[in-house]
């Protein structure tokens, strides 16, 4: 199991940084032929494939947000629970999550492969920038799940939950 | 409805349900109870959200922070900082604020720039025996000058949702960003001055020579972005691009960044930016909802007669939204909330532009306050102190942004004067 999810982080990591380098050769690219005279001048070329680049930096980038847990959350309230009621509340955020990307991911298939428009200059299918959504949405179900699994287990072996900061919490 | 469900996004926020995944949420159980919303709607309005070339500026805003602190740029500055200002009474703490003035010119970020800053001064400034609770309430306080200064990821988005030139609100930064640089150095003047805070020795010529020597590389930096974006020469996005590109050659060139540094770099950022669009994209969701049952409209009901006061709109809203800040990080309040007052804020005849500088620098002073605050966070961490003894130090700061935020609210003229100056009058 933690082998997939070697690969699923590597393959995320991987596209994620070279859509990341490819967007912003882009755009350099683009600003040098502006005031270099270079033969490729069509600037919406440009933009639209940057922004096609950008929805799947997005997306991608919030499923390793998710394996990170560097998503922005109000911990204040969570934060006065003691510790075995914390673990309940942290397994309902990741399953709430966990719903919420799956319906991500179900909607973004079906869009992708129904959406028979393409692009205005390019004539790229918008199912490619569609494509996002369902990649990084079970991507995001992928990781929460692992996340889910691991608070699980310790909410069974009857443990509470251990704040970011490492300290146990004080039943 | 429009209450059922704002009353249902506030118990999933209370549940510390991750933002983005809270509004998401909301709009399902929207969607699946009204059912006069299809489903993949959802889907279309999350691509549609991010969908935008001007934010596209953020990620790289970002990267050009990020890629500042790892090619060695902050550590220029700051050097260029203590030479400069040193020796002034409330030393290193004066060294905080310019450093983090100069670094605004170029990062868009107020916790980027605490984090970089503060780690590479809040070592020295313990050594030389300034409190802890003062040193992390410096730094914190000085980091939020970052995103009015322009650029700034945070006028980015707003003039996105406000559907305003990022342009102009760069502009209109520039002058509410340095009055908040001489308060803030005002107080930690009378702070030190009282406390009997070490400073510096005065720089010596040589030395002064060569920080700024070291310092002009970067320093070109801000007037490159500036210059480029009101000259008409690059958009803002491109301005970003420039930037990100500009810190990665100074850093390949100090000898201090590596081409294979480069991948972590680049992942942090594509995190940390994803972050924020991730809740742009699910908010197209909700926003339209929001749009839909009205929300806004009641908001407006509520100020009933006092709706059409530009002045007395501006007190209540700063005070709702330094109360939410208390709670809330800057970046949800500005995209889930500050969109739902602007019917309001239009209908009274305020500057959209005026509007964007004054609620992005009250969202900042939320970023310092309990129980809720990045940037009191990272830098009681940095100065590993707690949160009572950073407040002890930091409210004469707070006090004086508060007072800032007051003078730029009251005279509109403080923040609309250098767009009309540098981009005429629309």
């Amino acid at each position: 199991m933690s082998r997939v999810y070697r690969a699923l982080h590597i393959v995320i990591f991987r596209v994620g940084v070279l859509v990341f380098a490819i967007l912003m050769l882009n755009i350099l690219v683009s600003i040098a032929a502006r005031y270099l005279d270079l033969p490729i001048t069509n600037i919406d070329w440009v933009e639209e494939t940057s922004r096609f680049l950008f929805i799947w930096l997005s997306f991608l980038g919030a499923a390793l947000a998710v394996e990170r847990s560097a998503h922005i959350r109000i911990d204040f309230f969570a934060r006065l629970l003691p510790a075995r009621a914390r673990m309940v509340l942290e397994i309902l955020v990741y399953l709430g999550m966990v719903v919420f990307a799956a319906v991500m991911t179900y909607e973004g298939a079906l869009i992708s492969m129904r959406a028979g428009d393409r692009s205005p200059v390019l004539l790229i299918p918008m199912s490619y920038a569609y494509l996002a959504l369902p990649v990084g949405g079970a991507a995001i179900v992928l990781f929460a799940l692992r996340i889910l699994f691991g608070l699980v287990t310790r909410w069974a072996q009857g443990e509470g939950y251990v704040d970011a900061s490492g300290q146990v919490e004080a039943e | 409805m429009g209450m059922i469900l704002l009353g249902t996004m506030l118990l999933l926020f209370a549940m510390s349900i991750p933002v983005a995944f809270a509004v998401g949420l909301t709009s399902l159980v929207y969607m699946l109870a009204s059912g006069n919303v299809p489903l993949p709607f959802l889907a279309q309005r999350m691509v549609a959200g991010v969908d935008s070339f001007p934010l596209l500026a953020i990620p790289f805003f970002l990267l050009a922070g990020e890629l500042m602190s790892a090619g060695g740029i902050t550590k220029r500055l700051v050097r260029f900082a203590s030479a400069l200002v040193g020796h002034i009474t409330g030393g290193l703490a004066n060294v905080v604020i310019v450093a983090n003035m100069v670094m605004a010119g170029m990062s868009g970020s107020a916790v980027a720039d605490a984090s970089a800053a503060g780690a590479i001064l809040t070592p020295p400034m313990l050594k030389s025996g300034y409190p802890p609770g003062f040193t992390a309430a410096v730094n914190a306080s000085a980091a939020t000058v970052g995103p009015i200064i322009p650029p700034s990821i945070n006028f980015v988005i707003y003039g996105s949702l406000a559907e305003v030139s990022t342009g102009r609100l760069f502009a209109g930064g520039i002058i509410p960003g340095l009055i908040m640089g001489l308060y803030m150095m005002g107080v930690s003047y009378v702070i030190a001055r009282r406390g009997q805070y070490p400073r510096s020795a005065r720089a010596s010529l040589r030395e002064l020579g060569s920080a700024t020597a070291g310092a002009i590389a970067p320093m070109l930096m801000p007037f490159t972005i500036m210059g480029g974006i009101l000259g008409g020469v690059f958009t803002p996005t491109e301005s970003a691009v420039v930037a990100a590109f500009y810190a990665m050659l100074l850093g390949f060139f100090y000898r201090e960044l590596r081409v294979r540094d480069l991948p972590q770099v680049f992942a942090k950022v594509m995190v940390n930016s994803s972050v924020v669009l991730f809740i742009t994209a699910v908010f197209a969701v909700g926003g339209w909802i929001v749009a839909f049952e009205k929300l806004p409209q009641m908001l407006t009901g509520l100020f009933g007669p006092i709706a059409k006061n530009p002045i007395l709109v501006l007190v209540f809203i700063n005070i709702i939204f330094l109360t939410l800040g208390c709670f809330m990080d800057a970046l949800p309040l500005l995209i889930v909330v500050v969109p739902m007052f602007l019917p309001l804020v239009r209908g009274a005849g305020i500057d959209l532009i005026h509007f964007g500088v004054l609620i992005t620098l009250n969202l900042m002073i939320g970023l310092l306050t309990p129980p809720v605050g990045m940037l009191m966070y990272i830098c009681c961490r940095l100065a590993n102190v707690g949160i009572e003894e950073f407040v002890k130090y930091a409210w004469p700061f707070i006090a004086a942004l508060i007072v800032v935020l007051a003078l730029i609210s009251y005279f509109p003229q403080t923040v609309l004067f250098m767009p009309r100056l540098l981009m005429g009058t629309r």
